[in-house]
């Protein structure tokens, strides 16, 4: 009997524990959801957590409103800087990553240990000195200059990649070059296909990116008018929280999505990855 | 034409001094539509030889010919080689026709030759079933066989196939082996297989190569290796259980040729000395190893026959045979016999053991080299019988590598290499050798003879087309440019086969990344740059280089330190620069 | 000067150099090429080849005349005359000074591989014609690049990107960390180089070094909390749900992923507005504003330790979905057999998880352990949404909860202190580059890299 009752507090102290943790960790998403809907702007209003009217209010001025925070056109930016870097990005991502993978070259170990050392930099390092580089290019509020600077530093983690592609058997790459391809013949009909998981997962990847980034935007987007999401939102003041939980969720919900898509598309990946002949 | 020729092909990974030599002085001529077995243990050199022969690794040293067209730098795919992998390589994203018709693909051919092909591949291999399939709904068998059709689609000039059963089970393994022999047979082409399994290797070959090292063993039919392995290694690796090998000592008592084992209580028979090739007097005793096959073992002999009593230890039935295990003198581990299955045997049982002595094989104890086949070289002394007239001499003395090396011309030893003996003199110079025929011993391709010099009895054995009948008289012919003299207390050679003696130099190798660098220290103004090596010949602690000029053809003559590093065909570059180095 | 490696009694010699082997097989065309890139390939007849090698030369010459070598003065000087608004003349920008520099050093590295690489050319076609083969035309050359040298082309453009916008930067601000670049300090000033003068003003006990003492104590601290803290609340979460008596496993994880999948950025502000003075925390506290005697600061000025604390949790909030992931992907892997035959040995639950469970997870973990640790150590944007902008008694531009890298971002970016900026990144590389490398290399994953691959 004894061993029972241990059982069932056992079950039931987990369950609870376990719902005590997703209530937390969902909470502040609720939160917000519910801040949205609130009728007046700011936090003082509110009853506690509680908004205390409710409307879609904030969704509307957030649209139309667009005097001061002209939040339509940072979806847009944010949207054309994240599909182009993405494409850049995952092009000179997989590139580099294949040819590190597969090809045995001279300088090979200390490409793999110069960007381990680079790596090591903390980021900020660069933030100054690129703000003065797009100066000098005349780059400063151009969406341009944020989509070449994620592009370009897009392959410094090329290691995810690269231990994907590790996994595929030399001897394939080998037969194809027996059976006649030449290596771009090979890369386009034998590694893209085999790659297309890490291919989603990196395009994903560097797609979201851009949204939640705010430190690159702060410092080279000036004008109102070229912000992304993240700086766009940042700048609302408290007097604005409503505002800014609407924009926040509204942004938040595909990226949301994405990811989920994203770590089911991996699964998936890992598990027909498993190429043995 | 299908012809597949290596010439002197070595494999070094690394340079200078950190090098590792993976295949070593490799030279075979395989012949069209054969199917040639390169067998050895595990990093023996023969799957990197097969990939060389891909175009998968690099040459480093050495030719290659596929079909008589010089083929060491040109890539992989226009070899026109097809290659079967051990893991099958096949394109998992890809269905089954996809696969075949990749090669196709690449070489831009019409839908229509695609397609055909591809029936015909697939008919042949009897997978058109699953043309439509993806490989990872296939089994493992259904796979290799849709790597075969890959590799049949190309039409290829030689197949090659790296093990490509070691992945399937036992009985699958059987069935697969059927089907590329039937294989070979319907196609015609050149297969050449690499694996480590001895028996693939001996039901499926028309010649089997043993590897060991990196360095080739023995190259011949599968019976040939069987009866007439020609060294320990090749003689326990082929034949299942393993041969016993039995140490011992052979001596010459009264007339009388003996074995006698080691051990605590040894046994001894009395043998016929022409299985052993030719020995002199000065050659007992002799530290031999004696190689006899469980299946060679007779357990239970009459009291004449029994050489030694034992005691079963294990017994091991597999139905049609019988596998006994019990220790003989002579080995230390366990020595195996195997006897019908009909037969039973308990363990602790007393054994009376004796072998079928016309079957027992003896190698020399220290070179473990077989010593029943025909010797590579023959050393005659020149006391009893006067080979050479004086003419001769003189040439020969000619050709002595150092001028201070004279004094020993008289007590020197004539070396005669057997591959060069002929039965008609074709040139003036040819010594002659009058021989008695003893017996000869019959290989597949080739008969062996023993004989013995006529009024001496220094032994001599030759390979012959003919069978020659013991008595016969017959006088063998040497060309002189293939004698050589030899030193009877070092064993080394004293004369080389091409006139040098002041055109050898001393010399100082290094290797380095570019290559290997030749130092000496007279005039080389006006050497060429570029050399390639020709010949080595060890001599003691020093090795002899024959160099021959890149363009011009120069032949120059080097003496370096002996050094591992070193295989015929490297290049090797002159120093402008001599410096004193330190050794 | 040769170096001799005793390999037992055999002393072997290696050159370090290997320039006089080159010499002694190489060729006047070689040598030529080593005058001027181009002319040995041009008299082997690789007139294509030959004609872009000396185009790349001329242009790299014509660069260095025409600006290069200012650019390498200004490098030096950083400028020598000011701008002067009275007579209306321009002065040098000590900074634009400094990039060209830069730029002007990579451009002298770049065409310096180059030329090696065309000297190495040149001496391969040398030694390919001596053992009788012709040389390479453009048409195989181009071959080979497709072929061999397929590695040249895919990675040059990667590696030109990386090297503007990562390389050169970072090698920038390095520099800048021995100048005097920074608050008064700007263009039109000219700035001047002042050696290891900004590392003492770090070091030093008074004013901005005693920030910095206390700030990096903190830092310290903070990322071993913080570590540990989401390691093991991760991996106790991941086990719970692992727990066999659990249903709807799957809808467990969903929820700390929402959490992660959110941009950290708003979770962080939400957070802030969650615990400011007019938030819901305080409104429950002081019963709907009621009593404004229990407002709780949790983030002002005075509210140290609450802040430090808020701040760990907050950051567990955030990074605990990414451990749990990591754990319950490690757990999958182990082998139930283990577990099996710890039942039959007769082993207790809580002994199964401290024998087989936690060093299995431990041991598997230890790599992203350290990059969590070096994240953690440089998480900027914690502190930032929460204190952001909030200066402290006693600290230089800083608030008691900052983080080096927010030191750093009030230094640099709100107070133009360039020069100290880039000096303290400095030290954060140096201490974080030291960790990871150290463990790193004795990393299995590093050192059997060869053997998966």
């Amino acid at each position: 009997m004894n061993h029972k009752v241990k059982k069932v507090l056992n079950v039931t102290l987990t369950y609870c524990i376990l719902i005590l943790v997703s209530a937390i960790f969902v909470f502040p998403c609720l939160w917000l959801i519910l801040a949205s809907f609130s009728k007046t702007g700011s936090i003082y209003s509110f009853n506690g957590f509680f908004p205390s009217e409710y409307s879609f209010d904030s969704f509307v001025t957030l649209f139309t409103d667009t005097n001061m925070y002209n939040y339509p056109k940072w979806l847009l930016n944010t949207f054309v800087i994240a599909l182009f870097s993405c494409l850049f990005s995952t092009i000179l991502l997989i590139l580099t990553a294949y040819t590190i993978s597969r090809f045995e070259f001279k300088a090979r170990r200390h490409l793999m240990k110069g960007a381990l050392v680079l790596g090591m930099f903390p980021s900020f390092m660069s933030m100054t000195i690129l703000y003065i580089l797009m100066t000098q290019f005349k780059m400063i509020n151009n969406l341009w200059g944020l989509i070449l600077i994620y592009s370009c530093t897009a392959p410094m983690g090329y290691l995810v990649q690269k231990g994907f592609f590790d996994t595929i058997p030399i001897s394939i790459y080998e037969a194809a070059s027996i059976d006649g391809a030449s290596n771009l013949r090979i890369f386009r009909t034998i590694t893209l296909p085999l790659a297309k998981p890490m291919i989603v997962y990196t395009a994903l990847t560097s797609f979201t990116w851009p949204w939640s980034d705010f430190v690159l935007p702060t410092l080279l987007l000036k004008d109102k008018d070229c912000y992304t999401v993240a700086v766009g939102l940042m700048s609302l003041g408290e007097t604005e929280f409503s505002r800014f939980a609407a924009g926040s969720v509204f942004v938040a919900v595909p990226i949301v999505v994405l990811y989920f898509l994203l770590i089911r598309n991996m699964v998936s990946g890992m598990t027909s990855g498993a190429v043995k002949g | 034409m299908a012809r597949v020729r290596l010439e002197n092909v070595c494999k070094v990974y690394g340079s200078g001094s950190r090098s590792v030599k993976a295949v070593t002085d490799f030279s075979l001529d395989i012949r069209d539509k054969e199917f040639i077995v390169f067998v050895g243990p595990s990093g023996c050199g023969k799957s990197t030889t097969l990939r060389m022969i891909a175009g998968l690794e690099s040459i480093t040293s050495g030719n290659l010919f596929i079909g008589d067209r010089y083929c060491n730098d040109l890539e992989p795919k226009d070899r026109n080689i097809a290659m079967v992998f051990q893991n099958y390589a096949l394109y998992p994203h890809l269905s089954v026709y996809e696969n075949l018709a990749y090669p196709l693909r690449c070489h831009h051919m019409s839908k229509e030759d695609i397609e055909s092909r591809v029936k015909e591949a697939s008919d042949i291999l009897g997978i058109r079933d699953y043309l439509g399939r993806k490989p990872k709904e296939l089994s493992g068998g259904q796979r290799q066989r849709v790597a075969l059709g890959r590799a049949i689609v190309r039409h290829p000039d030689a197949f090659l196939l790296d093990e490509p059963l070691s992945n399937l089970d036992a009985k699958l393994r059987v069935q697969m082996r059927a089907e590329i022999s039937r294989l070979h047979q319907k196609l015609g082409t050149t297969f050449i297989y690499v694996t480590h399994d001895q028996t693939e290797a001996m039901t499926m070959g028309d010649r089997i190569v043993v590897m060991k090292d990196g360095v080739i063993q023995q190259v011949d039919s599968p019976s040939n290796l069987y009866d007439h392995p020609c060294n320990v290694f090749v003689a326990t690796f082929l034949g299942s259980p393993q041969m016993n090998i039995l140490e011992g000592k052979i001596t010459k008592e009264e007339g009388k040729t003996r074995f006698v084992s080691l051990g605590e209580k040894p046994f001894s028979f009395a043998m016929n000395p022409l299985q052993l090739g030719h020995l002199g007097e000065e050659d007992f005793p002799l530290d031999v190893k004696l190689g006899i096959r469980p299946s060679d073992v007779l357990l239970g002999c009459e009291e004449e026959e029994t050489l030694f009593r034992s005691t079963v230890e294990l017994v091991e039935r597999l139905g049609d045979q019988t596998l006994v295990y019990f220790y003989a003198p002579g080995r230390k581990d366990y020595s195996i016999a195997s006897t019908s299955g009909e037969k039973r045997y308990s363990v602790g049982e007393k054994i009376q053991v004796g072998i079928k002595k016309e079957k027992a094989h003896f190698f020399n104890g220290k070179t473990d080299v077989s010593l029943s086949d025909v010797k590579p070289v023959t050393y005659l002394s020149k006391e009893k019988v006067h080979y050479l007239d004086g003419k001769q001499k003189g040439k020969l003395a000619d050709r002595l590598i150092d001028a201070s090396l004279a004094p020993l011309v008289p007590s020197a030893l004539i070396q005669i290499p057997s591959s060069a003996i002929r039965f008609e003199k074709t040139d003036e110079d040819d010594v002659a050798i009058q021989v008695v025929c003893d017996c000869s011993k019959d290989y597949s391709d080739r008969i062996a003879v023993y004989a013995h010099v006529k009024d001496s009895n220094k032994g001599i054995s030759f390979s012959s087309e003919k069978d020659r009948k013991p008595g016969e008289e017959i006088t063998l012919y040497v060309p002189l440019s293939q004698v050589d003299l030899v030193d009877p207390k070092t064993m080394e050679k004293i004369t080389d086969t091409e006139k040098l003696s002041s055109k050898c130099h001393p010399g100082v190798l290094s290797f380095r990344k570019q290559g290997c660098f030749l130092e000496a220290k007279d005039e080389i103004e006006n050497h060429e740059k570029a050399y390639t090596l020709v010949r080595l010949n060890p001599l003691g602690k020093k090795d002899l280089l024959v160099l021959k000029g890149v363009k011009t053809g120069e032949v120059l003559y080097y003496s370096v330190d002996s050094s591992d590093l070193l295989y015929v065909s490297m290049n090797v570059f002159f120093r402008k620069r001599c410096k004193t180095v330190r050794k | 000067m040769p170096r001799f490696i005793n390999k037992g009694s055999e002393k072997v010699k290696e050159d370090c150099t290997s320039f006089a082997d080159f010499l002694s097989i190489s060729n006047w065309k070689v040598r030529l090429s080593f005058l001027f890139m181009g002319l040995g390939q041009l008299f082997f007849r690789q007139w294509v080849k030959g004609i872009v090698y000396v185009l790349i030369e001329a242009f790299f010459l014509w660069f260095m005349i025409a600006c290069g070598g200012r650019f390498l003065v200004g490098l030096i000087t950083l400028g020598t005359t000011v701008a002067d608004p009275w007579t209306n003349t321009g002065g040098d920008n000590s900074v634009i000074f400094l990039l060209m520099g830069v730029f002007t050093v990579f451009v002298i590295l770049i065409f310096l591989a180059l030329y090696i690489d065309n000297v190495k050319d040149c001496q391969r076609t040398y030694l390919s014609t001596i053992k009788g083969r012709k040389p390479n035309t453009f048409k195989e050359d181009l071959a080979n690049l497709a072929g061999r040298d397929f590695p040249k082309l895919a990675l040059f453009v990667p590696l030109l990107g990386v090297l503007i916008f990562s390389v050169i930067p970072i090698v920038m601000m390095i520099l800048i960390a021995f100048t005097n670049y920074g608050g008064t300090i700007v263009p039109p000033a000219l700035v001047d180089w002042n050696g290891f003068g900004n590392f003492k003003t770090i070091f030093t006990a008074k004013g901005v070094g005693a920030s910095f003492g206390k700030i990096l104590g903190w830092n310290f601290l903070w990322a071993f909390l913080s570590t540990f803290l989401n390691y093991f609340l991760g991996l106790g979460l991941a086990l719970l749900i692992n727990k066999k008596c659990v249903k709807f496993k799957s809808l467990f994880r969903v929820f700390p992923v929402l959490a992660y999948a959110i941009p950290g950025f708003i979770t962080m502000i939400a957070f802030r507005f969650m615990l400011s003075l007019g938030g819901p925390i305080n409104y429950y506290l002081t019963g709907g504003f009621q009593n404004n005697k229990a407002i709780v600061d949790f983030l002002g000025r005075d509210s140290k330790w609450s802040a430090r604390l808020i701040g760990l949790a907050v950051n567990a909030w955030l990074s605990v979905p990414t451990t749990m992931l990591l754990a319950t992907g490690i757990l999958s892997n182990i082998n139930g057999d283990l577990y099996e035959a710890a039942d039959i040995d007769g082993a207790s639950k809580p002994k199964q998880f401290f024998d087989i469970t936690l060093p299995y997870v431990l041991f598997a973990t230890t790599p992203t352990l350290i990059s969590q640790f070096i994240g953690n150590f440089n998480n900027f944007g914690i502190f930032y949404f929460l204190r952001g902008g909030l200066y402290s008694d006693g600290y230089f531009l800083a608030s008691d909860s900052d983080l080096l890298i927010n030191w750093l971002y009030n230094l640099s970016i709100n107070n133009n202190y360039y020069s100290i900026g880039a000096a303290i990144s400095l030290m954060i590389f140096l201490i974080t580059s030291t960790i990871s490398l150290i463990v790193y290399v004795r990393s299995p994953s590093y050192r059997k890299e060869d053997t998966y691959r």
